[in-house]
C-alpha cells in the first residue's frame, strides 16, 4: 500500500455543511478515483482542549484511514474562546495494488465557546449518512449524558491511558454504550498466549494450582492482564505481582496432583516472545512466537472491526483489576 | 456502587480456563500429516498457510507438521522447503520475529519416505507420530491432510485403519483424529461410494473433512450473509421475479503442468461436480435455521436434491462441451489443448462445459439455471449473476429503453469481490430516455484489510473442529447423482466435443444453448 496523496484541502469558519460538501466534491473530482466514495464508518475522536492529542489523533487516524475505509472526524474544544466554529477538510487517495483506491477525508473540527452548547448538532452533520459512527476518546471516559457520545454507536476508550485505574463508577458508566476498551485489544495477543500455554492434557489441570503470577515489563495493560488472570483462574489478589524488569514477561508458578509447573512468556525481542513450560523441573516445551508491537491504529483499527457491545469476560477482568489494584 | 458479574464456574481439571468462546477459540495443540507433503498443493498452498497462520498466532504452540511422501527426503530436506516456501509477513519492518516463529515451527517439521503401500511407512509414522507427541505436546491430536492424488487416497485411508492411527493413541484420552481429503471425491458417483465405503470403514463422518478451497472464500461465505443477513433480498429471491441464474467460472490459464491430472478428470469432474455445485447450492437453499454445521449443510443438501438429475438422452439438449484450440488468451499467442505437454494427441477431455439445468421446488420451478466455466477463456472471473423479469410495462415508449437489460443482481466471487446491482435510470435532461448502470459494492472498498487465503481459513477450521465449510458425504454424492447422466451421455460422445478459440467465451454451441430460450450470456 503506497502512502496517501493529498487530492485537496479546504478550510472555512462557521462554514455551512453545504459548502463543505460541495468543496469535498470538487476535490474529489479532481481524480477519476475521487469519484469512488467508500466508507464504512465514521470516527470521532474528542480530544477536547489538549492540542499535543489533537496532534496525534490527527496521525493515527491518518494512518488508520488507509486500513479501515471512512470519514475522520477530530474534534477540538475551547471553551474560552469566542463563540464559533472551524472546519477543514483533507481528501487523500490511497492507491492499493488488486484493489480499488481508498479516499480518505479527514475532517479537523474546532467547536469554540459558546457554540459548545450545540457540539451535537455541530458534528453530526460531518459525519457520513447511513454508517455507524464510533466515538474515541483517547484520553478520558465518556461524561454523563455527554453531547456526541450519547448518540455514538460504539465509543472507544483506553483505561491504560487514563492516568487512573478504571473505578466500579467508571465501569457502570462505560456499561452504559456499546464500548471498547483499547487495552483490552492491545491486552489480547498476550490472552490468547496464555491461553494456549495452557492447552495440553499435561499442563491445563496446572491452571486449578496456580501459587504465583509475576508479571514484569511495566506495560500499559499490565494490571488489566492481572485482573483477567484473576477472574478466569479465580486466583486471590495476593498470588499476582507486577514486578520490575526491562521486558514484557509473565512468569506463572503452579502445583497440581504433587506436581509443580512453571509456565514463562518472555520477550526476547522487540517483537519475538519466547514461551517455556516446565514441568517437575523438566523444560516440557519451548516455542517462538510472533508478537510484534503495535502501533495505536492497529488497536483502533481492532475496536472497530469488534462488535460493539458488553464484553462479558472484559467486565470481569475490569472488575477484578479494581480489586486487585485496591489490595496492592 | 458493585459492578455485578457472573462467576467463572464448572471449573475441571481438563478444561483450560483461560479459553473463551467467543473472540478468540483457540486452537488445540495438534501433529498436522501431509500426505504428498512434496508436492505442489503442500508447496504452494499447505505451507504458506501455516506460516501465515503462524504470523497471526493462531497456530497452537503445541503444534506439529509430519510430511509423508514418496520422495526420498530427510526431515532437513523438508524444512527448508518450508523455509524456502514462507511468504512474506503482512506487516512491514525486518519481521525478525515472524522469521524466529516460523524457523521454530519449522524445526518440528518431520519427514516420513515411503510409497503409501508399504506397511513399512506406517510403520515409521506411527514411531514418528510418538516421537512428536512426547517432544512437541501434541497430545495425540491428529489432522491427517491428504494431498494426494485420489487415487492413492483408498490405500492411504485402508493402511491408518490398519495401523490404528485412525483413532487417538490408548493413553490419550478425549484427543482428536480427523482427515481432511481434498477434491475430487471420486471420479464418478460409483467410484465416490466407494471411496465413501472405504473412508467409513475407517473413519466415522464426524472425522471426515473434505475440502473445496471454493468454500474457504470470503465472497463465497459471503453468500450467506447477503441473502440472509438482508431482508431486502430475499422476497425477490424466488421465480416469481427471477427470470434466470447465470453461474460463471473462468479461467483463462490453460491447463499448465496440471495436464496429467486434467486427462484424468475434465472440467465437469475439475469445476462442475464441486466448485459449481458448492456455488450453486448457496444460491438455491432455503434459510438455515442457524449457522452452525448442520444447518447449513442440511440446507446445502436439501437444495441439490431439488436440482433436477436429467435423463441421459436429454444431456445433448442442456449441455455444451468444449476444448480449447489455439488462440490468444492472457495477453500472449497459446496452443491449443491438444499441444499442451502431457495432453494425448487424440484427448476428448473438455476444457469447457456450458449447462441448463432446472430446479424441481417451490421457489426455484422453471428458473433455468445457466452454467459455464471453461479453461482459456477471456479472463478470469467467477460470478452468480440473478437476473430478474423484465418490467411488466414500460411506459416510456420501447425506443426509449432501447439496450436496457432486465435489472441483474451479481455477486462477484473473483475478482473485484463484491455486488452489483443493475437496473435502469434516467439520462439526465430532456425527454425520458432510460439506460442501464450498475450500482456497485467491492469488498475492498469496504474493507481495506486483506482476506485471508482460503486454505488458512480451512486448515483453522479443520483444527478447531469447525465442518461448517466443509463437504459432508450426502452432499458429494447428490452432486454426483446431478452429472452422472451428463459422464454416461459423454461416453457414448453424446454431445460431441467441439471446439473453441482460446481466449473466447467458449463455443458457439454454448451460445446457442442460451439464446434458443431468448436469452444470452452476460458479459463477466
Amino acid at each position: 500500500m503506497s502512502a496517501p496523496r493529498l487530492l485537496g484541502l479546504w478550510s472555512a469558519a462557521d462554514a455551512d455543511i453545504g459548502e463543505a460538501e460541495v468543496a469535498t466534491r470538487r476535490i474529489r473530482a479532481c481524480d477519476p478515483a475521487g469519484s469512488l466514495r467508500n466508507a464504512a464508518v465514521s470516527l470521532v475522536a474528542l480530544v477536547d482542549d489538549d492540542r499535543r492529542e489533537a496532534r496525534a489523533a490527527l496521525q493515527t487516524t491518518d494512518a488508520l484511514g488507509r486500513r479501515v475505509p471512512g470519514r475522520y472526524i477530530v474534534v477540538s474544544t475551547f471553551a474560552d474562546r469566542p463563540s464559533g466554529t472551524k472546519a477543514s477538510i483533507k481528501v487523500s487517495l490511497v492507491e492499493r495494488t488488486d484493489t480499488v483506491p481508498l479516499c480518505v477525508e479527514q475532517v479537523r473540527l474546532y467547536v469554540n465557546g459558546g457554540a459548545l452548547t450545540y457540539l451535537s448538532s455541530i458534528v453530526e452533520p460531518w459525519t457520513l449518512p447511513g454508517l455507524p459512527v464510533a466515538v474515541w476518546l483517547p484520553r478520558r471516559l465518556p461524561r454523563r449524558r455527554e453531547p456526541v457520545v450519547a448518540d455514538a454507536d460504539h465509543v472507544i476508550v483506553d483505561s491504560a491511558r487514563l492516568g487512573h485505574p478504571l473505578a466500579e463508577l467508571d465501569l457502570a458508566a462505560l456499561g452504559e454504550h456499546a464500548s471498547t476498551d483499547l487495552a483490552w485489544i492491545r491486552l489480547r495477543p498476550w490472552r490468547l498466549l496464555l491461553a494456549d500455554a495452557f492447552s495440553g492434557a499435561d499442563v491445563s489441570p496446572f491452571a486449578l494450582g496456580i501459587e504465583q503470577v509475576d508479571i514484569t515489563g511495566g506495560q500499559s495493560w499490565s494490571t488489566l492482564l492481572a485482573g483477567w488472570l484473576m477472574s478466569r483462574l479465580e486466583l486471590l489478589p495476593s498470588s499476582i505481582r507486577l514486578v520490575d524488569g526491562e521486558r514484557a514477561g509473565v512468569h506463572v508458578q503452579a502445583r497440581y496432583g504433587g506436581r509443580r509447573a512453571e509456565i514463562v512468556a518472555e520477550a526476547v525481542d522487540a517483537d519475538e516472545v519466547h514461551v517455556t513450560t516446565t514441568v517437575n523441573g523438566n523444560a516440557t516445551r519451548r516455542h517462538v512466537v510472533y508478537l510484534p508491537e503495535r502501533p495505536l491504529e492497529d488497536d483502533l483499527e481492532d475496536a472497530l472491526r469488534d462488535r460493539p457491545g458488553p464484553d462479558e469476560t472484559w467486565m470481569r477482568a475490569a472488575a477484578a483489576t479494581i480489586g486487585w489494584l485496591e489490595h496492592q | 456502587m458493585e459492578t455485578t458479574v457472573p462467576p467463572v464456574t464448572g471449573r475441571r481439571p481438563d478444561a483450560n480456563p483461560l479459553v473463551e468462546r467467543g473472540d478468540m477459540p483457540a486452537a488445540p495443540p495438534c501433529a498436522l500429516v501431509v500426505f504428498g507433503a512434496s508436492g505442489d498443493l503442500a508447496a504452494r498452498k499447505l505451507i504458506p498457510a501455516l506460516a501465515r497462520l503462524t504470523a497471526r498466532r493462531e497456530l497452537p504452540g503445541r503444534f506439529a507438521v509430519v510430511g509423508v511422501a514418496r520422495t526420498p527426503w530427510t526431515d532437513e530436506d523438508f524444512r527448508r522447503v518450508a523455509l524456502a516456501h514462507m511468504p512474506h509477513a503482512d506487516s512491514g519492518g525486518a519481521n525478525d520475529g515472524y522469521h524466529a516463529a516460523w524457523r521454530d515451527l519449522a524445526e518440528s517439521f518431520r519427514y516420513v519416505s515411503g510409497d503409501y503401500g508399504d506397511a513399512e511407512t506406517f510403520e515409521r509414522l506411527a514411531l514418528t507420530l510418538d516421537e512428536v507427541d512426547s517432544a512437541r505436546g501434541t497430545d495425540g491430536n491428529r489432522l491427517y491432510y491428504l494431498a494426494v492424488p485420489p487415487s492413492v487416497v483408498p490405500t492411504i485411508i485402508g493402511a491408518l485403519g490398519r495401523h490404528q492411527l485412525h483413532r487417538p493413541p490408548d493413553d490419550a484420552g478425549d484427543a482428536f483424529v480427523r482427515i481432511v481429503i481434498e477434491k475430487p471425491y471420486g471420479t464418478d458417483l460409483h467410484s465416490a461410494e466407494e471411496l465413501d465405503r472405504c473412508v467409513h470403514a475407517v473413519f466415522d463422518e464426524s472425522q471426515v473433512f473434505r475440502i473445496d478451497h471454493f468454500l474457504g472464500k470470503e465472497t463465497v461465505q459471503n453468500f450467506l450473509a447477503l441473502r440472509f443477513a438482508n431482508a431486502v433480498f430475499e422476497p425477490v429471491w424466488n421465480r416469481r421475479y427471477v427470470d434466470s441464474v447465470q453461474i460463471t467460472v473462468a479461467e483463462s490459464d490453460g491447463v499448465g503442468h496440471r495436464s496429467a491430472f486434467y486427462e484424468q478428470t475434465g472440467a465437469l469432474r475439475d469445476m462442475v461436480q464441486n466448485h459449481v455445485m458448492q456455488v450453486l447450492s448457496l444460491a438455491l437453499m432455503e434459510p438455515p435455521i442457524s449457522i452452525d454445521p448442520g444447518g447449513i449443510r442440511d440446507e446445502k443438501v436439501k437444495a441439490l436434491r431439488a436440482v433436477r438429475i436429467p435423463d441421459v438422452g436429454d444431456v445433448p439438449g442442456m449441455c455444451v462441451r468444449g476444448q480449447y484450440t489455439e488462440g490468444w488468451a492472457a495477453g500472449r499467442a497459446v496452443p491449443g489443448y491438444l499441444s499442451e505437454p502431457g495432453v494425448a494427441p487424440s484427448s476428448s477431455v473438455e476444457t469447457y462445459v456450458a449447462l441448463k439445468l432446472f430446479v424441481d421446488n417451490w421457489r426455484w420451478a422453471g428458473v433455468p439455471f445457466y452454467v459455464r466455466t471453461g479453461k482459456r477463456l477471456p479472463k478470469r472471473v467467477s460470478e452468480v449473476a440473478i437476473q430478474f423479469h423484465a418490467a411488466p410495462h414500460a411506459p416510456f415508449g420501447a425506443d426509449r429503453i432501447r439496450g436496457l437489460e432486465p435489472d441483474a443482481l451479481v455477486v462477484r466471487i473473483h475478482p473485484d469481490e463484491g455486488v452489483a446491482l443493475v437496473f435502469g435510470t434516467k439520462v439526465p435532461g430532456r425527454g425520458f430516455d432510460v439506460r442501464p448502470v450498475a450500482m456497485e459494492f467491492l469488498y475492498g472498498a469496504a474493507f481495506a484489510e486483506g482476506t485471508p487465503d482460503p486454505y488458512e481459513r480451512l486448515l483453522l477450521d479443520a483444527l478447531l473442529g469447525d465442518p461448517t465449510l466443509f463437504i459432508r458425504t450426502d452432499e458429494v454424492m447428490q452432486a454426483w447423482r446431478i452429472v452422472t447422466p451428463i459422464l454416461e451421455a459423454w461416453a457414448k460422445d453424446e454431445p460431441p466435443i467441439v471446439s473453441y478459440r482460446a481466449g473466447t467465451w467458449g463455443p458457439i454451441q454454448a451460445d446457442t444453448l442460451i439464446e434458443r430460450d431468448g436469452r444470452h450470456w452476460r458479459n463477466p
